[in-house]
């Protein structure tokens, strides 16, 4: 049987029967229609209601205190509109249209109109004055152009295919009534807006108590109907201990887990677990500007040296599907599995390596005149799945002759040694949460922005400027399946699992689509607590 | 007197001088860097800017006397994580750390005291045995640990008290409400000192005892109770005081390991926090105010044994 198959065959009886509890939890039949009710989940920080920088505790909050010009359907993740009802091209293939909806107001009751949307484009995300931290998503925006009150046009400097997923990608619109008349230092860090921030979202501002948490009360004339919740509370809780404590005692609704809190949320009677799909995937980076990874031959034998089915099994509890390339399932247009797959093969990986000139010594170790193949791993500390990856990828890399080994750093630490350029790390293992988009231009392009492997492809370079000045579906799907084709080929990196996020959801929730969080956070109006 | 506290204050602005630049250095040149810096999807033309942007870009002295300059003129930055000034947040928590010490304080002295007394009357008894393995447990229990199974216990298993937090939220917020959320953290926080301040109340007790005017008490024919609280403890709880005086500093500094355990909104794990997000206003903030107040609070200590003890004398 297909392994993807066999995964989810496993789960269905788990799902049927959280879907059974579900139902039995909620007790009366009315209670599907429940309102009011507080919905609270944690944050590790204090949060910053300014989505021009990053950092999850804010990107969570602003989730639901601002709009974005699109979001994505839960179903197929294409997007749909949010503050823009509809789009449409020009034929020049670089102008956009966009038609806002007309009964949106600010919290502060004013009305939304086409001046929010250039203001935020033009003075916040492209002004080289304000850093905007999701800029490389938009920089081929050119310009805004107001038609009406409710119609603006996108100009970009290049056809740009992806450009309606990436304005539903952490690209909050702000208010111009409020921010219009702020100086750019005020804009870098506007004080007195944080202490009020206003925006379009289901849930407006109500109090922020430091270290304590920010509470947010539905908005009546949220412009997708009053959410059914009364309130949604983010509580400051840096400790996961604490966090777990605190969703048993049923003072949090939601928390994220990993995989080996499974067994023991399984049996918290309040709480069930929702494994969702997310655009996501793990990976064991190889760095292409040292040797020896810029030999294909040696990074196709790593990786099918390393039983990748069975970290899927052990280290992820099996949540998740293997992965076989850059691009997620859940984007279904452009995916494909029909690439090469590495099964685990160790006496392949040893021909490989043999064939590439790596022979073992006396000790075991495989040499190349006269030089050890020695490997580092670099890993975070404090994430199990990530430090347990390592760990077994040493292993799995010693028993083809491979002087592996870990070297555990502290996150920021590694990050940053990640981002210097040049980027000392040998391999590492990490993961990338994307847009649900194929345009996977930033990360392999050889000039791409995010490309930290240093991996160039000239062949594949051509494809991915092909994808992203492409509009027809179609053609673009036959692009991206032929880039993941030749990525698996050529392996760039290992690629291991699309791992599902682990939500632990008191039972009381009703309404919760299943996406990774972020992202049904912008799904929030129909959520509600049962009682 | 007035010469020695003008000496005084000039060693503190010396020391607050060194403590900074020490920080400074310790925190800017450790790896990593701001965490608001590291996201993943930033590319390195945004990175370069945001580092322009917050100052990072130029050498680390420039960078100290900057944030001198701005200090001395009342602004203690705004935190890279909460985008608000440093110094209103530091007021917002430090409240909550001194409400938390304050309780675990005096939670530690109502329990230590009569127990450290007990144990010195009745010295290798029973009792004393109990109290000297309690005091080894409470020293030696590892907060992080023992503040979990509090939790576990008290919260989960027996659901008569809030896991952590500071209010119940969505609720009205009372005197009561507080409390019950400050009784699991002050007790772990109170467990050490309980520990500490025992043996100390122990050890001077039994000192005195041996005293002479005990002796002469006794054989006046008082009652042990009386010898004992009357004469002996009074003055064993100079030697007490000294100890909890030494501790105060940490009312302000708070414990980081309690307050992230228990999500205490206090200085703690603000501090915990900041060190984790590199949040260098943050970080330099908390440093200066703490290292004020520890300052100030031994000048304070200094200044008040000329009044409690008139055979001290500064000159």
């Amino acid at each position: 049987m297909h392994p993807i198959r066999r995964v989810t065959l496993r789960f269905a009886p788990l799902v049927v029967a959280a879907v059974a509890l579900a139902v039995a939890g909620s007790g009366l039949p009315g209670a599907a229609q429940a309102r009011g009710g507080t919905f609270t989940l944690p944050i590790i920080d204090n949060a910053r209601m300014w989505p021009i920088v990053g950092g999850l505790p804010n990107i969570l909050v602003n989730k639901v205190l601002y709009s974005t010009l699109v979001k994505y359907d839960p179903n197929n993740w294409q997007p749909v509109g949010d503050l823009a009802e509809r789009w449409t091209l020009g034929d020049d293939r670089l102008t956009w249209t966009f038609t806002l909806r007309r009964n949106v107001t600010w919290h502060d009751g004013q009305p939304f109109t086409a001046r929010d949307v250039k203001f935020t484009i033009e003075r916040l995300w492209l002004n080289p004055q304000v850093p905007f931290f999701q800029r490389g998503n938009v920089s081929e925006i050119s310009r805004v152009d107001i038609v009406d009150d409710y119609t603006v046009r996108i100009v970009t400097k290049t056809p740009f295919a992806t450009l309606p997923v990436m304005l539903g990608y952490l690209a909050n619109i702000l208010p111009e009534h409020i921010l219009g008349r702020y100086t750019v230092d005020q804009l870098r860090n506007p004080v007195e807006f944080l202490r009020n921030p206003i925006g379009t979202g289901p849930f407006r501002f109500a109090e922020a108590v430091l270290g304590s948490h920010v509470r947010l009360v539905a908005y009546d004339r949220y412009f997708g109907g009053r959410p059914r919740l009364d309130a949604i509370v983010f509580r400051v809780v840096a400790d996961l201990e604490q966090q777990l404590a605190q969703l048993q005692t049923g003072q949090l609704d939601l928390m994220i887990i990993e995989p080996h809190q499974l067994s023991l949320v399984q049996r918290m009677p309040n709480v069930q677990v929702i494994d969702a799909p997310q655009v996501n995937y793990t990976f064991v980076a190889f760095n292409h500007k040292l040797e020896p990874f810029g030999d294909r031959k040696v990074r196709q034998a790593l990786t099918h040296a390393v039983d990748r089915k069975a970290i899927l099994d052990k280290i992820y509890q099996g949540k998740g599907r293997l992965a076989t390339g850059p691009i997620n399932p859940l984007i279904s247009w452009a995916y494909t599995d029909k690439v090469h797959q590495f099964p685990y093969n160790p006496e392949l990986a040893n021909r490989l390596l043999e064939e590439a000139g790596w022979t073992r010594g006396p000790d075991g170790i495989r040499r190349k005149g006269g030089q050890p193949l020695k490997i580092t791993i670099d890993v975070d500390r404090g994430n199990p799945v990530r430090e347990q990856t390592a760990v077994v990828t040493r292993q799995y890399w010693r028993d083809v002759g491979v002087d592996a080994d870990v070297r555990v750093s502290e996150f920021n630490a590694l990050l940053s040694r990640i981002r210097s350029r040049p980027n000392p790390l040998q391999t590492w293992t990490l993961w990338y949460i994307t847009p649900p988009e194929a345009d996977i231009l930033a990360y392999y392009h050889t000039q791409g922005t995010l490309n930290e492997f240093g991996y160039a492809n000239p062949e594949l370079d051509r494809l991915l400027e092909a994808g992203r000045a492409t509009f027809d579906l179609k053609e673009r799907a036959k692009i991206y399946h032929q880039a993941q084709k030749f990525m698996a080929w050529d392996a760039p990196v290992i690629y291991l699992v699309y791992p599902h996020e682990l939500q632990a959801m008191n039972r009381r929730v009703q309404g919760w689509v299943k996406m990774g969080y972020r992202d049904a956070l912008t799904h929030m109006t129909n959520v509600s607590i049962g009682r | 007197m007035s010469r020695y506290l003008l000496r005084r204050a000039l060693h503190t602005v010396i020391l607050l001088v060194v403590v900074t630049v020490v920080v400074f250095a310790m925190v800017t040149q450790a790896p990593g860097g701001p965490s608001i810096l590291l996201d993943r999807n930033m590319g390195p033309e945004e990175l370069a800017r945001m580092r322009a942007l917050l100052g990072l870009d130029q050498p680390v002295h420039v960078q100290y006397v900057r944030w001198l300059a701005q200090v001395l003129r009342g602004n203690l930055g705004v935190s890279y994580q909460a985008g608000l000034p440093v110094l209103e947040i530091i007021l917002q928590m430090l409240p909550n750390t001194l409400l938390l010490s304050a309780a675990s304080l005096a939670l530690a002295l109502v329990v230590a005291i009569p127990a450290g007394v007990l144990s010195a009357a009745r010295p290798y008894s029973a009792v004393d045995h109990a109290v000297t393995t309690l005091c080894f447990f409470g020293i030696s229990v590892p907060t992080f640990w023992y503040g979990l199974m509090l939790i576990v216990l008290f919260s989960i298993v027996l659901g008569w008290l809030p896991p952590g937090g500071m209010h119940t939220l969505g609720g009205e917020r009372s005197a009561l409400d507080v409390a019950r959320h400050l009784v699991l953290p002050a007790v772990v926080l109170g467990t050490a000192n309980m520990a500490l301040f025992a043996r100390y109340t122990r050890s001077a007790t039994m000192a005195v005892l041996r005293q002479d005017y005990v002796r002469t008490a006794r054989s006046k024919g008082l009652p042990e109770r009386s010898v004992l609280y009357r004469h002996a403890l009074r003055n064993a709880l100079l030697t007490v005081v000294t100890v909890v005086g030494l501790q105060l500093p940490r009312l302000v500094g708070g414990a980081a390991i309690t307050e992230t355990v228990f999500a205490w909104p206090g200085m703690g794990s603000l501090a915990v926090r900041a060190a984790f997000e590199r949040d260098y206003p943050m970080i330099m903030g908390i440093t200066l105010v703490i290292s004020a107040v520890v300052a100030a609070s031994t000048l304070l200590v200094d200044v008040l044994y000329v009044y409690l003890d008139p055979r001290i004398r500064y000159d």
